[in-house]
């Protein structure tokens, strides 16, 4: 790999569009670079190496072009809740300059680990649609970009939405680049929605959750200024966080109301950052993120155990009332079995209502639908590949069919 | 004429005479939506009752080389439902059946053909509502919501239909159903929910939609604000935004808006005021209590002469009433009216309405102003005589310089009626050559032969051929 140095955006249009078949390869999730290369394509969502996504690892040849020169705020309105910046940004740069007005962008909040001196680009994060431990409150990346511009593979630039908070003025294209890992353009700058950062943030424990899906729900109904609640089975033991948001009063209510309690100095996951590191599974081997139908919390426990026996992940993690879980794998797991594994996962996760999709596994695990999309679903997502990136400069959508 | 014989027989096999209009005196009822100003009589109106009716209709289509367009209730502003040439309509108020309410995974599953507010009658015994509320919502269908990515007033904090929408089935143009999104939201692969949402019926047919339902808030607070300049509410609403605070609703009317309201409504709008501001904050008491407080404090330092808190169900369904059918009400004002969709950053909104009026003026058209003023929704609604040589073409000059005026000051061409055939030659003043081209691609992905609802959204280089007035219409 050769590093290049900072680049500007008519560089970077230049090199892609350029004569030689060059393939851009932002790296997404929590890694700072964004790498052009002339063979496959990757978008890595963890510590460089620990996830290989499909192209990663065949890829040769590799010029790396860090895009930190793309990083700029562009603009910020806060009296319009808007701001447009470049997504090379660090999400913690991006936090405290929007705290400086007294907003935020929700997704990754600055009580998140996820930003706070996290090395996560903006556009990492987009590409991979990582949501933060407030989706209860606050949903998932969709809900907050609207617009964006896009390096197509031809080195030409297609934007879509503006920075004015309504607009249904042609297809929402931004949409379809949220999650697409990359597959079909570098995402370059986007117009962000913003919110008023609350008076007062917390984030609290319920000990001795024995019947989770109830005690959310009884919180849930009663606590109004609950942000999130993260329920997380881990090292043998389970426990309920609750994130809480709003004026004081409010929040010390719902404290009071839901029956948590402040942390322990010392409790390990004693902070949302904590909290979110292991949400992330920085430290697993195999990690997939599912969703079930947002009541199924406890059924999905029992559930796992029950249909994966001796190889139920170690850890998992689920933000209760969205439906949304990560199981982790924190022991090595054979690369060899990866792929069954997954299927296991994902047929009791459509069981439950949902899906599953691999997040992270083991560099040589052959996993033969990372997204696990299906049928027609499965034939326009590659139909769109073809028709957005005809030339294959970025990576595969990784959708071959899971055959069930 | 062959073509349409063999076609219509098949479509009368399938769906039998009752479902299948083909008579013109009937057809008439279908030749445009709540966008009057242009009209096409369709071939035939086929009413499918099933997915798989609504697929084989696709289907017989396609072999027949016939192009087809999808029709809710026909309450669209943007001419969406407008027949292509010697094409036909599929009309889906027949699938009208709300499938689900999941209340414990807070979510319901309906036909496109359900009227928006059936949806959030049939939530409440649940303590579950449908958040999005057009104006219409007594009347338009979540499938026209789907296509149209509808907002209402109280979008500003809860957002529009696509944040709302879970997962969709969708007929293509070939007549393959295809499944997207997930009962979860948060699907992995390309959002295709995404970007159907929004796609004014250019992507396939939508058959059926799973969508959020949220808990009915705990209390509620309106107030109307009222101002001697328009100038002077507006700078309350910015102000108001920040000091962090995102009400439910923002709505604004002027002084035309609300003299129209008082003389066919009498809701209590204060006559002689230059703009009224409606106020909604909902949640927890906690929170929205020192917020009203706050926002009356902004309001009155903003100029307001009267701030006014409704004090009860009944008050407060009052000052709604007068908001929701303010454009009837102002309807009445004219032979037709036109109401417009543009938007601007809420900062600019006192200089677009300023605009407007000075546009108004030049061509000698009434113009009133009724706004999501929260969100930069703007809403310049056109009183006009089609009867009066020359006015509609000046109706046309004054929406598209209104529209122009709206992206030049920073804004977009529309914030929820859609593109539709109204607004698809100033697609260009908002996007560039590589911008449509990728619209293009994605298009063609899901109608390679583009014979769902062709002439939409894209510009075609020609004018729009203006109607010939066949009735006095207006949307009440
Ligand atoms: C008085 C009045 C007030 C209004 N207020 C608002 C408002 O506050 N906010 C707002 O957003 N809109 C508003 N509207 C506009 C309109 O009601 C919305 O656009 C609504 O969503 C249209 O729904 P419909 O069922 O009438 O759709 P139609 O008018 O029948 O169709 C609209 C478009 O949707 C497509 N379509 C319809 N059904 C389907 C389907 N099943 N699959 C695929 N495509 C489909 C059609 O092809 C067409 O392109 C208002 C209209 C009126 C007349």
């Amino acid at each position: 790999m050769t590093p290049h140095p900072p680049i500007t955006r008519g560089e970077l249009a230049a090199l892609v569009g350029g004569s030689s078949p060059t393939t851009l390869t932002p790296v997404g999730g929590r890694s700072r670079r964004c790498t052009v290369q002339h063979q496959g394509v990757t978008i890595r969502c963890g510590a460089p190496g620990t996830t290989p996504l499909p192209g990663e690892g065949s890829a040769t040849g590799r010029l790396e072009v860090e895009l930190s020169g793309l990083d700029r705020m562009v603009e910020h309105r806060p009296e319009e809740l808007v701001a447009t910046v470049e997504c090379g940004i660090s999400l913690s740069g991006l936090q405290r300059a929007l705290a400086a007005h007294g907003q935020c962008w929700p997704i990754a909040p600055p009580c998140s680990g996820l930003a706070e001196g996290s090395p996560s680009t903006l556009g990492g994060t987009l590409a991979a649609n990582v949501c933060g431990l407030e989706r209860l409150r606050f949903g998932t990346a969709r809900d907050w970009v609207i617009g964006a511009t896009l390096l197509r593979g031809d080195g030409s630039f297609a934007r879509a939405g503006a920075p004015v908070v309504k607009n249904v003025s042609g297809y929402d294209l931004t949409k379809l680049y949220l999650g697409a890992w990359g597959s079909l353009g570098v995402l370059v700058e986007v117009h962000l929605k913003l919110t008023p950062i609350p008076p007062v943030r917390t984030c609290v424990v319920v000990d001795r959750s024995t019947t989770p899906d109830m005690d959310f729900n009884r919180i849930r109904a009663t606590a109004a200024s609950l942000s999130g609640a993260c329920l997380v089975d881990h090292e043998g033991t389970s426990r309920l966080y609750l994130l809480l948001a709003g004026v004081e009063t409010a929040v010390a209510r719902d404290l009071e109301r839901s029956g948590a309690r402040t942390f322990d100095p010392g409790d390990p996951l004693g902070s949302p950052g904590a909290l979110d590191a292991i949400r992330a599974g920085t430290d697993t081997h195999l990690s997939l993120r599912i969703g079930t139908d947002p009541a199924q919390a406890t059924r999905l426990r029992s559930a796992l155990d029950h249909q994966l026996g001796r190889e139920t992940p170690e850890r998992v993690v689920s933000l209760l009332g969205t439906g949304i879980s990560w199981l982790g794998w924190t022991r090595p797991v054979e690369p060899s079995q990866c792929s069954g594994l997954v299927q296991r996962v994902r047929s009791l996760a459509r069981d439950l209502g949902g899906f599953a999709t691999v997040e992270r596994a083991p560099m040589e695990a052959e996993i033969l639908s990372w997204w696990g999309t299906r049928g027609h679903a499965a034939r326009l997502t590659r139909a769109i590949k073809l028709a957005l990136d005809p030339e294959n400069r970025f990576p595969p959508p990784p959708v071959d069919d899971d055959g069930d | 004429m062959r073509l349409a014989a063999t076609l219509f027989a098949a479509l009368r096999d399938l769906l039998g005479d009752e479902r299948l209009v083909t008579e013109f005196q009937d057809l008439i009822t279908y030749e445009c939506d709540g966008h009057t100003l242009e009209t096409a009589v369709p071939l035939a109106v086929a009413l499918p009752e099933t997915t798989g009716e609504v697929s084989e209709v696709v289907r017989l289509c396609r072999l027949h080389g016939v192009p087809f367009v999808a029709r809710g209730t026909g309450t669209g502003l943007s001419g969406g439902t407008l027949s292509p040439p010697g094409g036909i309509v599929i009309a889906l108020t027949r699938m009208n059946r709300i499938l689900e309410i999941d209340a414990p995974n807070r979510r319901a599953r309906v036909q496109p053909g359900v009227v928006n507010a059936h949806l959030s009658v049939a939530s409440q015994p649940y303590g579950l509502l449908y958040a999005p509320d057009p104006s219409s919502q007594g009347a338009c269908s979540m499938g026209g919501n789907v296509a149209e990515n509808s907002g209402g007033p109280h979008t500003l904090k809860y957002g529009v239909t696509t944040n709302h929408v879970l997962a969709l089935e969708l007929v293509l143009a070939d007549g393959n159903v295809v499944r997207t999104g997930s009962g979860i939201g948060d699907a992995p692969g390309y959002d295709l929910t995404g970007v159907v949402v929004g796609s004014e019926g250019t992507f396939g047919i939508v058959t059926e939609i799973t969508v959020k339902l949220l808990p009915i808030p705990a209390s509620v607070s309106t107030l109307l604000a009222v101002y001697d300049a328009v100038d002077d509410a507006c700078a309350a609403v910015s102000a108001v935004i920040a000091a962090g605070i995102v009400p439910a609703a923002l709505e604004l009317i002027d002084r035309l808006g609300i003299e129209a309201v008082e003389s066919h409504l009498k809701v209590g709008y204060p006559l002689g005021a230059d703009a009224v501001l409606l106020i909604e904050l909902e949640g927890d008491p906690l929170e929205i209590e020192p917020a009203r407080v706050d926002i009356e404090r902004i309001c009155r330092a903003h100029g307001a002469r009267d701030v006014r808190l409704a004090a009860d169900e009944e008050q407060r369904r009052l000052l709604w009433k007068g908001r929701k059918q303010a454009l009837g009400a102002l309807g009445k004002l004219a032979p037709a009216y036109y109401t417009l969709d543009g938007v601007v950053p809420r900062a600019r909104v006192p200089e677009a309405i300023r605009r407007i009026g000075a546009i108004g003026r030049r061509l000698g058209l009434r113009i009133a102003n009724v706004c999501h003023v929260g969100d930069g929704n703007m809403h310049p609604l056109i009183l006009f005589d089609p009867q009066a040589p020359g006015e509609i073409e000046r109706v046309h000059q004054a929406g598209e310089e209104i529209l122009g005026m709206c992206i030049a000051l920073g804004g977009a061409l529309s914030g929820e009626h859609g593109i539709g055939i109204e607004k698809r030659e100033l697609m260009p003043l908002l996007f560039s050559d590589e911008d449509l081209d990728q619209m293009r691609r994605l298009r063609r992905v899901f109608d390679p032969e583009e014979q769902c609802n062709p002439g939409k959204i894209f510009p075609t280089g020609r004018p729009s051929e203006p109607a010939l007035p066949r009735q006095v219409r207006g949307w009440v």
